[in-house]
């Protein structure tokens, strides 16, 4: 086994570590991380013993190395597989970027860089010393210029295909140079005819990054693409909604008349005054919230679940609210109503259709709790966690974008067939201070 | 047998409260002793701590319903309080005197139910009020797990700061963990557990505990935040 071929390999895999490692720091670590690390590094000795690096192994090592780099990320951090192959992707193209540029440099200073050749350079230490400087100023400025936009990143499902696509292909375009300079004579390590290889290669991996960055807008925009469609479902909701309370007000308006007809001829003057009062107040129970967008939200939804015998119990401290856009409530709130809502229409009795609504602010917290019983023998995925009976709805998952945008969480839960949700939104400091 | 306090101005609601608490005797076996108020005043003068539930109206000539809950904390912050009222708009103000639940007239037997039934696990649940057994130095201590602010590691010493003092026993977070309830306390860094109950505020990785800044890991602020949301949906 050549023990510098080998080094060169361990060497890749602290390279390829690093920017995994900086990608993935807003990943959640698996249990055992340490161990699964240990097993990693494991699979790559095994891997260069079994396969020393020389011949067509030498040829392939791209393969191995990008193969770890998923491995890692998959094994050792809670990710998607999306998420996996987009940042492999990128860590072993900031590897390979550092790679190439070390590889550019000892065309120009063979005798410092010259660690790669058989007969070595003759200042080896230094050489060693350099490719790290060089691998900290390109991951530096990799970090800054690209990684921090990849760490927040969100992918959705979408985006799997194209990314793996791209792995493959930056897996494949490697393979095929390297093997391309082979073919044609090229001193592989240190001679100027490589020089054109490496260009080329750096150019593809800036492409690389171009098109991944590319496919993470395309994402970005389909989400944005999921709120409009909801917000359009959610038009087509109001509408139904706002044309039932038409015809309700309609209706109401038709008994008025007819009870006001009747008082003017004196019949029963008493009780029809009674039932004119009884319409009247139907209309004459403005939900006051101390926020304008909740009193048309609430007062609307108001109209339409006393039209379908539902109890509409808001109470909610609005100006605990105003650190949220008004779109931003009209979406969330809008939501979770007529969430409550469609669940509170399938109870058969009557007396159990309720919904109540608390809205206020609890130390630095806003909290925003629904409770509603719900009918059981329908189809809801129930699921337990610490003891909780946590209730999955697929209406909500939407609203989770507006709720992370504030930096808040939701909760749901069963207590007997009472369903209870809550969101939770720290307050700011200015907001607090505003208060005061 | 549980005691109830019913404070409401209004005789017909009293007798109401009266007859849903009857109702849900007769339902599920549940005994209660029940006193009534048609003023607050007269519930306050004397005040023992003997009740479990206290049903209060908001809307009260007088000490209003919110004024005389303020007094009650002063004098018992354990029970549980909720709030009858037809001003569903202004109840909401009951949370800042630590209201358990709210009732709204009109009243609903089928509502009642829910909310009593939820009155009395609280009551249990307070009832319980689990101790933990800490062998500090030479002696054995005994703290209750709600008094517990942060459990904080440093080397191979675990400190548990509580409301009255700070206890240091020799042990691992780890260990600690495993002893409190994983639904009221949270490992939010490698060395600090937090109980959930006094967690003031949450400033972008800063989470403040009982006056204390402890920094969240970023990957642990969503599963941070998805406990805090759980703990407060206990109501």
């Amino acid at each position: 086994m050549n023990i510098h071929l080998t080094i060169i390999m361990l060497l890749n895999t602290i390279e390829l570590a690093v920017p995994c490692t900086i990608l993935a720091r807003n990943l959640e670590r698996r249990n055992y991380f340490v161990l699964r690390l240990f097993c990693c590094l494991a699979l790559v000795f095994v891997y260069i013993f079994l396969f020393p690096l020389e011949g067509l192994n030498y040829l392939l090592i791209h393969i191995p190395i990008i193969l770890v780099a998923f491995l890692y990320l998959k094994l050792c951090y809670k990710t998607t597989m999306t998420q996996t192959v987009f940042l492999g992707t990128i860590g072993y193209t900031l590897k390979h970027i550092s790679s190439l540029i070390n590889s550019i440099i000892t065309v120009f200073f063979p005798r410092v860089f010259g660690h790669f050749s058989e007969t070595k350079g003759d200042y080896f230490i230094l050489g060693y010393a350099l490719i790290i400087g060089i691998d900290i100023i390109v991951f530096s400025i990799a970090y800054y210029i690209t990684a921090k936009k990849a760490i927040r990143a969100e992918l959705q499902k979408n985006a799997t295909i194209p990314m793996s696509i791209l792995g493959a292909i930056v897996l494949i375009m490697n393979q095929f140079w390297s093997l391309g300079i082979v073919v044609a004579g090229a001193d592989y390590t240190v001679s100027y005819s490589s020089l054109i290889e490496y260009i080329w290669n750096l150019m593809f991996c800036f492409l690389v990054l171009a098109i991944q960055f590319n496919i993470v807008q395309i994402s970005e925009k389909d989400k944005e693409l999921e709120i409009t469609q909801r917000l359009i479902a959610d038009k087509e909701q109001q509408y139904k909604m706002s044309k039932s309370n038409m015809e309700a007000i309609q209706k109401k308006c038709h008994d008025l008349k007819y009870e006001i007809a009747a008082i003017a001829m004196g019949v029963e003057p008493t009780k029809h005054a009674e039932d004119a009062m009884a319409v009247l107040r139907t209309f004459n129970s403005d939900i006051k919230t101390g926020n304008t967008t909740l009193d048309i939200i609430f007062n609307e939804k108001n109209y339409y679940c006393k039209d379908h015998d539902i109890v509409f119990t808001p109470m909610i401290d609005g100006a605990a609210l105003s650190f949220i856009k008004t779109t931003d409530l009209y979406v969330l709130f809008s939501g979770l109503i007529d969430s409550a809502i469609s669940s509170v229409r399938q109870l058969a009795n009557h007396t159990k259709r309720y919904i109540y609504i608390y809205v206020h602010s609890e130390k630095g917290f806003l909290l925003i709790q629904i409770e509603h019983p719900l009918d059981l023998d329908k189809d809801y995925i129930l699921k337990e966690r610490n003891g909780q009976i946590i209730v999955k709805r697929p209406e909500l998952a939407g609203l989770e974008y507006v709720i992370e945008k504030y930096d808040g969480s939701i909760n749901t839960k069963l207590e007997e067939d009472i369903f209870m949700l809550n969101i939770i939104f720290p307050i700011s400091e200015s907001l607090e201070q505003e208060k005061k | 047998m549980r005691n109830i306090a019913i404070v409401d101005d209004d005789a017909n609601i009293r007798q109401q409260l009266q007859s849903y608490l009857k109702k849900y005797t007769e339902n599920f076996g549940e005994d209660f002793v029940v006193s009534e108020f048609s003023i607050p005043e007269a519930f306050l003068t004397n005040y023992k701590s003997n009740y479990d539930v206290v049903f209060m109206d908001i809307d009260m000539p007088g000490m209003n319903g919110l004024q005389a809950a303020k007094r009650l904390r002063e004098l018992d912050e354990k029970v549980v309080l909720i709030f009858v009222t037809n001003l569903a708009q202004y109840a909401i103000k009951g949370y800042e005197v630590a209201a358990t639940d709210f009732v709204v007239k009109p009243l609903e037997y089928t509502k009642f139910e829910t909310k009593i039934a939820r009155a009395i696990k609280l009551t249990d649940d307070r009832a319980k009020s689990p101790s933990l057994l800490l062998r500090v130095e030479d002696k054995m201590v005994s703290i209750k797990m709600e008094d517990i602010r942060y459990v904080e590691v440093q080397g191979h010493n675990v400190y548990y700061h509580t409301s009255k003092d700070t206890y240091r026993i020799r042990g691992t977070l780890k260990e600690s963990a495993a002893e409190l309830d994983s639904n009221e306390f949270f490992m939010c860094a490698k060395c600090y557990l937090v109980n959930l109950a006094y967690v003031e505020s949450v400033k972008g990785n800063v989470v403040t505990v009982a006056g204390q800044d402890i920094t969240v890991s970023r990957p642990k602020k969503k599963e941070f935040m998805e406990a805090l949301a759980a703990y407060h949906n206990k109501r």
